[in-house]
């Protein structure tokens, strides 16, 4: 019996060793998550030139454009270091300015639609294929951070990890939550039911009108 | 009471060698060829002549491009059936992630080119979109599935051509990344640990012994045990080293129980007499069995490399870059 017992005070001893693996996999979510602020980063980058093509079509869409350059302007000065994610409530931050920018994105995509000529454009084109490949991968990238997360958190709460972890101070980390990821997934809606633009739009389509073959 | 121990030592082991788990494998098709046709749709010409293209093109450059058309990808978008099939095939090599993969779903009349790390310079987003929109969709919409794969091959063989790729096209596949690396991240439940603890241990154990035979040794070390507990002692002493090489709990779990083992197969709780040096017999057999068992592989090997094909991923991984389209 007492040789049993000392086999099991053994085991549970030896596994302080969980150290390292710790050490690794927060390493790993820092990895992870450094990549999901570097999409996003992209995405930024991306709007400026997107509203300046699309002005260049629709000209009174003022508010629009105006949501869209606030919230990308939020979105820079909402930022977190890897040092930061044990915060949840940094995060929710983070995550909602960043789904304010999506749907903002998404409100300008969908007034992109009632202007057919804009669609046509070449350099549009190409914007909105770049803002719907960044978009598949900041999914992708939160999908890679949300598993290295839950497999770090996983690990430092498991029995004997969690006397390790107390011990050198390794917290829990955040994880993107659903309400928001519901929000931002929501693919943009495409509004006929209220009148696209006022009268006074009609002749100024003319002028703007180009041979576009 | 000590073959109680050794049964407890065997018993553990058995239980972890077949707690061994595996990674659940998700219903993506196996990677055999460049291209995988489920639905049948193209002639086996038409697969003979795109594999041909493929192949040259890896021959040429390195990068491995990869067609599949499956009928639907419900419950999920193509986009995240693409990642999922792209971590499991793995294509490109590894560290240049030179791999693209063209997903067609007929059914749900959609067709991804999904490019990896490596290639999102030679073909970004947007030249994707174009691809798919004007070489493919345009086709399939007519039903030209054939036709359209073909243009989309060579468009994306142009661009690919250009760009210029690291080092020779690689060879021979890429090995299982993670069975061949064992010092790495593992669980502290592996069995392949524990493999490698008894291993060491025994031979460790062996070297001990041959010390141990030195009274002053033995005295020393364990003199102040009572007669019982000088063989689990003696597993201690071989596990210290194990402990500071290996730093994991299952290799000095087996280390342990490999040296108590030994040590009381060989009678250890019995001091060696004074002439025991010169190799007299006396309280120690001459023999010591070895207590290695092998156990199955922790294994969790990807669908990525091939089973019977002779096509297979080079280590590669994509970041959700490319462009879909619909008819």
């Amino acid at each position: 019996m007492l040789r049993i017992a000392f086999l099991i005070v053994l085991i549970g001893l030896l596994s302080g060793c969980g150290y390292n693996s710790i050490q690794s996999k927060d390493e790993g979510v820092k990895a992870a998550w450094s990549e999901v602020v570097n999409q996003y980063q992209r995405r930024a980058d991306l709007v400026p030139n997107l509203v300046n093509t699309v002005k260049g079509y629709a000209t009174h869409e003022e508010e629009v454009f105006t949501k869209v350059t606030e919230a990308r302007a939020s979105v820079g000065k909402v930022t977190i270091t890897a040092d930061q994610l044990d915060d949840a409530a940094a995060l929710q931050k983070f995550q909602q300015a960043q789904g304010e920018l999506s749907s903002a994105l998404s409100r300008l995509m969908a007034v992109s639609e009632n202007y057919p000529q804009l669609k046509a454009d070449g350099l549009f084109q190409n914007l909105q294929a770049q803002l719907e490949g960044t978009e598949n991968r900041i999914t992708v990238a939160r999908n890679r951070y949300i598993q290295a997360v839950q497999d770090y958190n996983t690990f430092v709460r498991s029995f004997p990890q969690n006397l390790t972890a107390m011990v050198f101070g390794y917290k829990t980390k955040a994880n993107f939550t659903v309400e928001n990821e519901k929000q931002i997934s929501t693919a943009p809606t495409v509004d006929f039911s209220k009148p696209a633009q006022p009268a006074q739009q009609s002749p100024a389509q003319p002028q703007s009108d180009q041979p576009q073959h | 009471m000590t073959t109680t121990f050794r049964w407890l030592c065997g018993l553990l082991a058995l239980l972890f060698a077949a707690s061994a788990i595996a990674d659940d494998a998700q219903p993506v098709p196996a990677l055999h060829a460049r291209v995988t046709d489920m639905t049948a749709t193209l002639t086996a010409i038409d697969r003979a002549n795109f594999d041909a293209k493929l192949a040259a093109l890896e021959q040429r450059k390195g990068a491995q491009v990869a067609v599949l058309i499956v009928a639907t990808t419900a419950p999920e978008t193509i986009e995240q059936f693409a990642t999922r099939v792209f971590d499991a095939w793995k294509l490109g090599r590894r560290g240049v992630d030179d791999g693209v993969l063209v997903i067609v779903a007929k059914s749900d009349r959609r067709v991804r080119i999904e490019v990896a790390y490596g290639l999102e310079g030679a073909i970004p987003d947007a030249a994707a979109k174009r691809i798919a929109h004007d070489y493919m969709s345009a086709r399939f919409a007519h039903g030209d599935f054939a036709g359209g794969l073909d243009a989309g091959i060579d468009a994306l063989t142009a661009l690919i051509d250009d760009e210029p790729l690291p080092g020779p096209p690689a060879s021979a596949p890429s090995s299982h990344g993670r069975n061949a690396v064992i010092m790495d991240d593992e669980p502290w439940w592996s069995p392949i640990q524990l493999v490698l603890g008894i291993m060491f241990g025994a031979m460790l154990a062996v070297l001990l012994i041959l010390v141990f035979m030195i009274r002053f040794v033995y005295n020393l070390v364990l003199g102040h045990f009572p007669g019982p507990a000088r063989a689990y002692v003696f597993g201690a002493v071989t596990m210290l080293p194990i402990a500071i090489l290996l730093r994991n709990p299952m290799s000095m779990l087996g280390a342990f129980a490999t040296g108590s083992a030994l040590a009381s197969l060989i009678n250890l709780a019995r001091p060696p007499r004074r002439h025991e040096l010169s190799g007299g017999g006396g309280g120690w057999s001459s023999s010591a069995s070895d207590s290695a068992s092998s156990s199955s592989d922790s294994g969790s090997s990807s669908s990525g490399s091939s089973g019977g094909g002779d096509f297979s991923g080079g280590g590669g991984s994509s970041g959700g870059g490319g462009a879909s389209d619909s008819w």
